[in-house]
């Protein structure tokens, strides 16, 4: 089986390679379409990292990383359009900015949190993003109710593809270098058994508390990035269900517990979405949510579980 | 100092008709959770299902309410049935599977009804009048839903204690195996109960619809709530009813007296956060 196995890694790296390498040049047919098309492309895959890191390794259903893509974007909101900051600054302000905030507020939570475990942490989760995007709405931090916050553009399209894709490069190198070193491997046994790797010296709180943290931080750069894309939005584009449900839905269909996994459930995504979403309106959510559950059912590993049955079967 | 005790009345008795009907939405989550173990959140989408098909047999094909409301329940609970026997069956002893498919299915209710009656809020006006009790006009609708809340609760008290159906239920939920062995069909017994589930959370949402506004998208804000209410009673019917009414007292004297009213829900979202981490952590050794 040895045999098998690290040839198998070293393709799910090469593909992500590749996928990486054609993603850094598709600017070059300055296709305005397909530029939007894969930053969202990318967007979806930092948020899949993010909730793979925590999530996919330990197998501990998240339904409330919305809560930190909200966060997040609350701190690019703060830097550009509060402290008005010029670009290149406010982009590294914002993001760090939007780390600290997550990482604090992701460190405080996971001591009530991390206690829970499957459905109990699900749900527990779900409810504190409505809690936070009920504070929101009814305050005025970003904007009152369902109004809609703008920000000055700051950077022409181009630029704003390659800072995607830098944060995209960071967080995949970072679920990479998670999943390969010491804590990767105690999140997985975690996951497969949490009283075993607890009897073998794994100290299960403090890994699960700091895979929680990373995530929350990844999944916070992406909601920083946001409103540099959008350059508008209100707290349901933020806090609503859609940003708890886009990795999670991304994870399932692409593969959890895999670095390869979020770059094909973003294409899958990406092509079904924007498929569906011309021809039927709000019916391609049907759509979407009957992809999902047909895939769970066949195959819960996802389309790189269902690859790696394929590459075993035929070497 | 009369308006204050009229307005403290009204909010009890307001309090008591939300409390029961968050009793019955949750007695049906909890049924789900205590004999399949599974956390269905395809529940809060049901109901609305429901609302919206009593709804639309009354406004587009003129039915009588009391046909609609029969032949929405009828309907909802053959879908909770085929739901169970096409998609759950298979994944039904897999916990984070039963969390995805249900929420799978959240999705796709939602959103079905979203494309089909968009997202205005729509309500059903049976219209009873209203009574006036002591000085406080109620509607009747609102009595009429609190009489179905409080008698189904009792009634399916009676049928989990003295029926064979419920025994064996019962009988399930401690020991699936000893079921079994005692020549229980559990299998059976699990899609019987699913069915009871989506034929309770229609019911609540014919209840609901006739006394608030429903919209599509309401089915997950229910799901937390029935959830809330789950894990108070910690699954048991009974005291389901009692945690409905505690939830349904809170929020009605905290928005009535103490908080604005669009926070509304954070009371429940409170409740449940306190409750989930201080009593349902993991034990360690």
């Amino acid at each position: 089986m040895k045999t098998v196995k690290v040839p198998l890694r070293d393709l799910e790296f090469v593909t992500s390679c590749v996928i990486l390498i054609v993603t850094m040049l598709v600017p070059v047919f300055k296709n305005t379409w397909v530029i939007y098309v894969m930053i969202f492309f990318m967007l979806y895959s930092i948020m899949g990292h993010s909730w793979n890191i925590f999530s996919g390794l330990t197998r501990i259903v998240s339904f409330g990383h919305g809560a930190f893509f909200g966060l997040g974007a609350y701190a690019t909101f703060i830097v550009v359009r509060d402290l008005s900051q010029p670009f290149p600054f406010s982009f590294i302000l914002s993001m760090m900015l939007a780390a600290a905030i997550c990482g604090a507020t992701s460190f405080l939570v996971s001591y009530p949190f991390l206690g829970l475990r499957g459905l109990s942490f699900a749900i527990c989760s779900l409810a504190f993003t409505e809690f936070l995007a009920i504070i929101f709405t009814n305050t005025q931090i970003i904007e009152r109710g369902r109004e809609v916050a703008f920000i000055s553009p700051q950077v022409d399209l181009i630029t704003g593809y390659y800072l995607v894709f830098i944060i995209l490069l960071l967080v995949t190198a970072v679920y990479w270098k998670v999943e390969n070193s010491k804590i990767g491997l105690a999140l997985k046994a975690i996951g497969e058994n949490e009283d075993a790797a607890n009897s073998l010296g794994v100290n299960v709180f403090s890994t699960i508390r700091n895979a929680y943290v990373i995530s929350a931080i990844c999944m916070g750069l992406a909601g920083a990035l946001f409103p540099y894309i959008m350059l508008s939005a209100n707290v349901e584009m933020l806090f609503g269900v859609n940003r708890s449900l886009i990795p999670l839905i991304i994870c399932i269909f692409g593969g959890t517990g895999s670095v390869l996994g979020p770059f094909l459930g973003s294409i899958v995504w990406q092509i079904l979405a924007e498929y569906f979403r011309a021809s039927f309106g709000y019916l391609h959510w049907v759509i979407l949510g009957s992809c999902v559950i047909a895939i769970h059912l066949i195959e819960p590993s996802g389309l790189a579980g269902m690859l790696k049955k394929f590459i075993k079967r035929i070497s | 100092m009369a308006v204050e005790t009229t307005q403290i009345l009204s909010s009890i008795l307001y309090g008591l008709i939300e409390g029961s009907l968050y009793g019955l939405l949750g007695v049906g989550l909890s049924l789900a959770l205590g004999v399949m173990k599974i956390i269905n959140l395809a529940h809060g989408p049901l109901a609305v299902l429901g609302a919206y098909l009593f709804f639309s047999f009354i406004a587009y094909l003129g039915i009588l309410p009391v046909a609609s409301a029969l032949l929405s329940l009828v309907v909802v609970s053959v879908i909770g049935l085929v739901i169970y026997l096409c998609l759950i069956d298979r994944i039904v002893t897999v916990e984070s599977s039963t969390l995805i498919v249900t929420y799978g299915l959240e999705i796709v209710i939602g959103n079905l009804l979203l494309s089909m009656f968009t997202g205005a809020t729509r309500t059903v006006d049976l219209e009873l009048g209203s009574l006036n009790i002591g000085g406080i006009f109620i509607g009747l609708n609102r009595l009429l839903a609190l009489v179905v809340a409080f008698t189904s609760i009792i009634v399916l008290d009676f049928v989990s204690k003295k029926t064979y159906l419920g025994k064996a239920m019962r009988a399930t939920a401690e020991d699936i195996e000893a079921a079994e062995l005692m020549g229980v069909n559990t299998r059976k017994i699990y899609a019987l109960s699913y069915l009871l589930c989506a034929f309770l959370a229609a019911l609540f949402g014919l209840c609901f619809i006739t006394t608030h506004s429903v919209d599509p998208l309401t089915g997950s804000l229910l799901n937390i709530k029935a959830f809330t209410i789950t894990v108070l009673s910690g699954g048991n019917l009974g005291l389901a009813l009692a945690a409905g009414l505690l939830l349904g007292f809170s929020e009605i004297i905290l928005t009535t007296f103490v908080i604005p009213t669009a926070y509304q829900h954070i009371i429940a979202f409170a409740i449940l956060l306190i409750v989930l981490t201080t009593m349902y952590r993991r034990k360690r050794e």
